[in-house]
């Protein structure tokens, strides 16, 4: 069985002493946490997104690979999930191709519907055709990912 | 990817939870043009699903929905199914459970739904928590792994991932979780567990070293465990002790003590040379070796070498860590017990004529020891506690032409204090996780072990509880709460 971790890179106060986490260090802690899952033999490093103001990442497979001045080794990349049905398949797979190229076939698409629906007003899509957009976008992702394409 | 149920207030209409609603949904895109092998982009693009149900019941449900959707489609073999769950990993159940719960019951408006997922009942921070049903993968190792394996009793599947930082845990807590989540061992292990049990060097004369080593070490803050006059100072894993005929002074070895920040590494030199040790090497950057790596060196009489290097990850997990790096390991003892073969990698010694039983204080800190020697070194390593691997490396070791230095034994004419420091963990000792323990490395040897009981057998007939599953995952459930 493969073992990993994934995160949402949250951003809420210390609830003991109220501190806000600043943004920047959020990151570069994370980029510290992708560095040791790979040091300790960990199989997958997930990054999910949401679209507000308490989460630092919002777009997994965009996010900088290079933090902390190294590359993670062996570990997979994977996004936990990659909200397919707010986002653009053919523009995912662009990002993800690019991703799976730099790191050597490292990165993998979790290609999902989301439990948090805040990016479907952001991007302009009614939340009323739910079913309907992530089946047109999951045949468009898998036309991108097809062979044949 | 089977579709959770998106958590609004604001939501239009009920939507299909994760089960057969789902399931007949991923059914109608699988049938779309495109799916099947996607051939050379596999790796570009794999699908999973993720289980989202707050009971094992349903989560069981989904995953059998998503099976067969994905069969009636065509698949095959079937796409792999990954559990996605928060988890939060400490060294015992109570420093877990009081670690991870505050940071996610707040008093946020939007921890409620957050509060349902890891606990339905009884005070949040109680180990209640981390034993009982319905709760997120939080405890020991032993308790995790007990949950993860009772999971894939039910799910039978491939992956399984952590959200440890929620709530926004501290860095430091984060970091440990990880670690005690991965396989290797600290940073810098190569193989995982940890490398070497302790280290001693001999000295032509301890008493004038001790006092100038002291302030050295001490200035990494590294605390002295023993003190006694009669015996050799320790600073837990590391040891000076004086030569005598039957044990040679050590030298030529080459030392790397972990040192908490750069302003250590400096002031470990500068205490190193004040007290007339020549400087081999002033503090500063060393890029060759890693992008932090900070490091100074000195020598003393007898040639060894000893370094304070600070790497900025490595210091947060840990500030006492003195054998760490795997690059100053005498080589072919290492090459020696990786390749568990006689003789490989290994020199034919050149001290034929030392003989004689270690002391117990350099041979015996595990259980069981052996030790075998060579004129520069006194190290041993345990990666393991079994005696069968202490037996082997000491024939391994005898056959290849390393001098007997102490046949493997038990070694219990030890002091007191040293004594505490072996004698074997009580069960209960050890199902809380007192040391942080392997976490997948545990898991992977029980899951072959599952496999080769299952293997070829009718799945109709399989018994019910095929993985050894412990207290805490009999209980009615924990499992698959993602959000």
């Amino acid at each position: 069985m493969e073992l990993g971790v994934y995160t949402f890179a949250e951003l809420r106060a210390d609830p003991a002493s109220g501190n806000a986490v600043d943004p920047a260090q959020r990151l570069r802690d994370l980029m510290e946490e992708i560095e040791l899952a790979d040091q300790v033999g960990l199989d997958v490093f997930g990054v999910g997104e949401h679209h507000r103001p308490d989460f630092a990442v919002s777009v997994p497979g965009r996010r900088p690979r290079r933090g902390g001045g190294r590359v993670p080794k062996r570990i997979r990349l994977t996004s936990a999930v990659t909200v397919l049905s707010s986002d653009d398949p053919v523009r995912v797979f662009q990002d993800f191709a690019t991703v799976d190229l730099l790191s050597g076939g490292r990165a993998e698409i979790m290609a999902g519907r989301g439990s948090f629906i805040e990016s479907f007003p952001l991007f302009g899509y009614d939340l009323a055709d739910y079913d309907e957009l992530f089946a047109e976008k999951l045949a468009l992702l898998l036309d991108c990912a097809s062979p044949s394409a | 990817m089977v579709g959770r149920a998106p958590r609004t207030d604001r939501r239009p209409r009920r939507l299909p939870a994760a089960g057969a609603g789902a399931a007949a949904g991923l059914g109608r895109c699988g049938r779309q043009p495109g799916v099947g092998d996607p051939g050379g982009h596999d790796s570009a693009c794999r699908w999973r699903w993720r289980s989202s149900a707050a009971s094992p019941s349903a989560s069981r449900r989904s995953s059998s929905c998503y099976r067969e959707a994905a069969a009636e489609a065509g698949h095959d073999p079937l796409p792999p199914v990954s559990i996605n769950s928060h988890a939060y990993v400490a060294e015992t159940s109570e420093r877990a459970a009081d670690e991870f719960f505050p940071r996610v019951l707040g008093d946020d408006e939007r921890d409620r739904p957050r509060a349902r997922l890891v606990g339905r009942s009884g005070a949040p921070t109680s180990t209640r928590c981390v034993r009982s049903a319905a709760h997120s993968l939080v405890g020991s190792p032993q308790d995790v792994i007990e949950k993860i394996l009772y999971q894939h009793e039910l799910f039978g599947h491939q992956r399984f991932l952590a959200q440890i930082s929620v709530g926004t845990l501290p860095h430091e807590q984060v970091l440990r979780a990880i670690e005690l989540f991965g396989d290797r061992g600290r940073p810098g292990d190569p193989k995982g567990a940890r490398i070497l049990d302790h280290v001693t060097i001999r000295a032509r004369t301890a008493q004038p070293r001790r006092r100038s080593t002291r302030p050295c070490v001490q200035t990494l803050g590294i605390e002295l465990t023993r003190t006694r006059a009669s015996s050799a100072p320790e600073w837990g894993d590391f040891a000076l002790a004086a030569a005598s005929a039957e044990k040679p002074v050590t030298w030529r070895l080459h030392i790397g003590f972990a040192a908490p920040s750069r302003a250590h590494v400096d002031e470990f030199w500068q205490a190193g040379t004040a007290a007339g040790y020549p400087d081999d090497g002033a503090p500063g950057l060393r890029p060759e070796y890693s992008d932090d790596y900070y490091g100074a060196f000195l020598l003393d009489p007898d040639g060894n070498s000893a370094e304070a290097r600070h790497s900025r990850l490595a210091a947060r997990l840990e500030r006492s860590s003195i054998t760490s790096d795997p690059r100053h390991r005498p080589r072919s003892l290492d090459a020696l017990l990786r390749d568990r073969r006689p003789g490989r990698g290994l020199p034919p010694s050149d001290a034929s004529s030392q003989t004689g039983r270690s002391s117990p204080a350099s041979a015996a800190r595990s259980r069981s020891s052996a030790a075998v020697s060579r004129p520069s070194t006194c190290t041993s390593r345990s990666p393991r506690p079994r005696t069968e691997v202490v037996d082997r490396f000491h024939r391994d070791a005898t056959a290849a032409g390393y001098c007997d230095n102490g046949p493997p034994g038990e070694r219990t004419n030890l002091p007191p204090g040293l004594l505490r420091r072996v004698r074997p963990r009580s069960r209960r000792q050890q199902h809380r996780g007192r040391e942080p323990q392997p976490l997948a490395c545990r898991i992977r040897v029980l899951m072959r072990t599952c496999v080769r009981v299952t293997r070829g057998d009718d799945p109709a007939r399989r018994p019910r509880r095929v993985l050894r599953v412990g207290r805490a995952a009999r209980r009615p459930v924990a499992c698959a709460a993602v959000r």
